[in-house]
């Protein structure tokens, strides 16, 4: 991690190429091509992903259904190229929030530190005790069962981790000479945070961000899974593996093993960037 | 001086414990009852008005905030955590029947889990970078990013339906066979204590799956940890002493693998906590009787209470396993005992 500021250069093509050259490696490459089917994912797909065939029932992987088919006969190629939509939204958009709440909030406190430190940081502390599931269950019973929630809840188990690892970061730099003359021209603190400080800790942040998006994914197929956030037939990929659940035991393996290797992958590609990200700033 | 030290050391711990206890409390309150309507959440959102307004007063819910918390704490205080609207039985009673099957549950998977976790982290260090190394850490990264759930059904697919190893899942034991007698709740322990050999080696096949899910997808930290703490154990000055003066190697590695246990120690009580709240996705895949089953049954239900009280009973464990895990770590490593000091 630098305590330098940040320095602009000129950005000459091989300077360019050498930023973009992280991005050959397989975890960025496997992360676009999730970006890109989740754009892309109505031109793709060959099924209209909620689309009833009773004639195709649990039909196993052919050439006609490349991943079968599910007890409705809905496609599940088409379902899971469409569920990466609904889960990398609200993976990515539940860990957004928690950025911007957690890491402005962990950098006032890093930085002032004092009885506002204190109280954020033994809240969160309290927050993380409570056992992530439980605490999902607990929100979804009090305020109802729907896609915004299940965006706040991951935003709300994401903020702590934000917060916690902001406000570390930010400790050791509020010290540095350059934040002194910062202060000492008389800068606002709003403006020493915002624009000194958090320029510099951005790398574990970043990185952080990514792993974060990760678990995101993990929380919002486990919670999908036993029912929560998500209603069926909407193609979601913890849904689609429930549906499947109960069918293991029959053999029809496919209806729940593609999605899961979807999730699978998905977890691999964000945890695996956001570890690569941490050792380019580690050094 | 030393007991003054340690006395004050652990009255801060405890208080600190308590007041992280009742921090959970509040927030529970705070989320049922300044966010939420709890008499929608008693009875359902089909109540007529009238019905709703009765339970309203019935319960108190019309009285002050601060005298409703209070009396909510006091009931904590004393174990009543309300009545399940399903069954109308005291939802302490029902977590009490189901709480053993998730400690056994838990438990098996520590034990699985240490199993693998620590020779390998140990055998890991000997050579960093080396082939056992890699491929540790390759299965350390797979379980982490795998979700316990769909772990667990692939074990299913496998063990149960391919292979025939494993029974079917639908709990601890034959649908239909006579559990033993209850001793302890746990019903491997109790198939043993009542010296039934079949039905112990039936539930120990049921527990064997979900176990396993449990130490692959919950304990790849602690081998990371294990790995990293052996290496600075291995290129710390006692070892290089120990090495100096032609100690065999068996007896360096074990000087170095006992001083880097406490760290693990820790990581593995906080892992153990951790578990015992994060059983829900594992239990419903294998219809596991325990508390996690019951919450996301309840939660089908519509049967709110059941919910809130494992909410405080997994976090409560959580809270007070972290508290033995730092005791445990400060009794018996002086490092960390000066550390505090």
């Amino acid at each position: 991690m630098s305590a330098e500021p940040v320095q602009a250069a000129a950005w000459t093509p091989a300077r360019i190429g050498s930023r973009l050259r992280p991005l050959l490696t397989p975890y960025w490459a496997l992360l676009l091509l999730f970006a890109l089917v989740a754009l892309l994912a109505p031109l793709i797909a060959p099924y209209d992903p909620i689309q009833a065939d009773l004639e195709a029932k649990l039909l196993p992987p052919s050439s006609a259904h490349l991943f079968g088919t599910d007890e409705n006969g809905m496609d599940i190629f088409s379902r899971v190229l469409f569920a990466t939509r609904t889960d990398l939204v609200v993976a990515v958009l539940g860990v957004a929030i928690a950025f911007v709440v957690g890491v402005p909030i962990g950098a006032l406190c890093g930085y002032l530190g004092g009885w506002l430190d204190e109280l954020f940081n033994r809240t969160s502390e309290i927050v993380q005790s409570i056992p992530l599931f439980l605490f999902a269950l607990m929100i979804f019973a009090a305020l109802g069962n729907s896609k915004t929630i299940l965006v706040a809840v991951v935003a709300i188990v994401n903020i702590p981790i934000f917060l916690k690892l902001t406000r570390s970061v930010v400790q050791p730099i509020k010290n540095q000479d350059y934040i002194a003359a910062a202060r000492l021209a008389g800068q606002p603190t709003s403006r020493i945070v915002l624009r000194h400080v958090l320029p510099n800790t951005l790398g574990p942040i970043v990185s952080q961000a990514s792993i974060s998006a990760a678990y995101a994914i993990q929380i919002t197929a486990g919670l999908a899974f036993i029912g929560l956030g998500v209603e069926l037939p909407h193609p979601e990929w913890g849904s689609m593996i429930q549906q499947g659940a109960p069918l293991i035991m029959d053999g029809d393996w496919w209806v729940s093993v593609f999605p899961g290797l979807a999730v699978l992958l998905a977890v691999v590609a964000f945890g695996g960037v956001g570890r690569q990200i941490a050792r380019r700033y580690d050094r | 001086m030393r007991r003054g030290f340690w006395l004050r050391y652990l009255g801060r711990r405890l208080l600190a414990a308590v007041l992280a206890l009742f921090g959970v409390a509040v927030i529970v309150f705070v989320v049922t009852r300044l966010l939420g309507d709890p008499v929608e959440l008693i009875l359902g959102q089909r109540a007529t008005p009238e019905q709703a307004a009765q339970l309203r007063a019935e319960l108190g819910y019309d009285d002050p905030l601060p005298q409703q918390f209070v009396r909510y704490i006091g009931d904590l205080v004393q174990g009543d955590l309300g009545v399940s609207n399903y069954t109308q039985r005291p939802v302490t009673d029902e977590i009490a029947d189901r709480f053993p099957a998730t400690l056994e549950l838990a438990l098996a998977g520590m034990l699985l889990g240490l199993l693998w976790t620590i020779p390998l982290g140990v055998i890991a260090a000997q050579r960093p970078g080396g082939w056992v190394d890699r491929v540790s850490r390759a299965v350390a990264e797979f379980g982490l990013a795998i979700p316990n759930f769909f772990f667990g059904l692939l074990l299913i697919l496998l063990f149960a339906y391919a292979l025939g190893w494993a029974p079917a899942p639908v709990g601890e034991l034959d649908i239909g066979a006579s559990p033993p007698p209850r001793v302890t709740g746990m019903v491997v322990v109790d198939a043993l204590l009542a010296g039934d050999l079949p039905t112990f080696w039936s539930a120990l096949k049921y527990l064997a799956l979900p176990a396993i899910t449990l130490a692959v997808t919950s304990c790849p930290p602690i081998l990371a940890l294990t790995r990293t703490s052996m290496i600075t154990a291995l290129r710390s000055d006692y070892v290089r002493s120990a090495r100096a003066f032609g100690l065999p190697p068996r007896t360096v590695r074990w000087y170095a693998l006992k001083n880097s246990l406490v760290p693990v120690l820790t990581m593995s009580a906080m892992t153990f906590g951790f578990l015992v709240g994060n059983t829900v996705l594992v239990e419903s895949v294998f219809s596991w009787p325990g508390m996690g089953l019951y919450s996301v049954q309840s939660m089908q239900r519509f049967d709110y209470a059941p919910v809130l009280g494992v909410v405080l009973l997994g976090s409560a464990i959580y809270i007070l396993v972290y508290l033995l895990a730092d005791l445990i770590s400060m009794a018996i490593d002086p490092r960390v005992r000066e550390g505090q000091t």
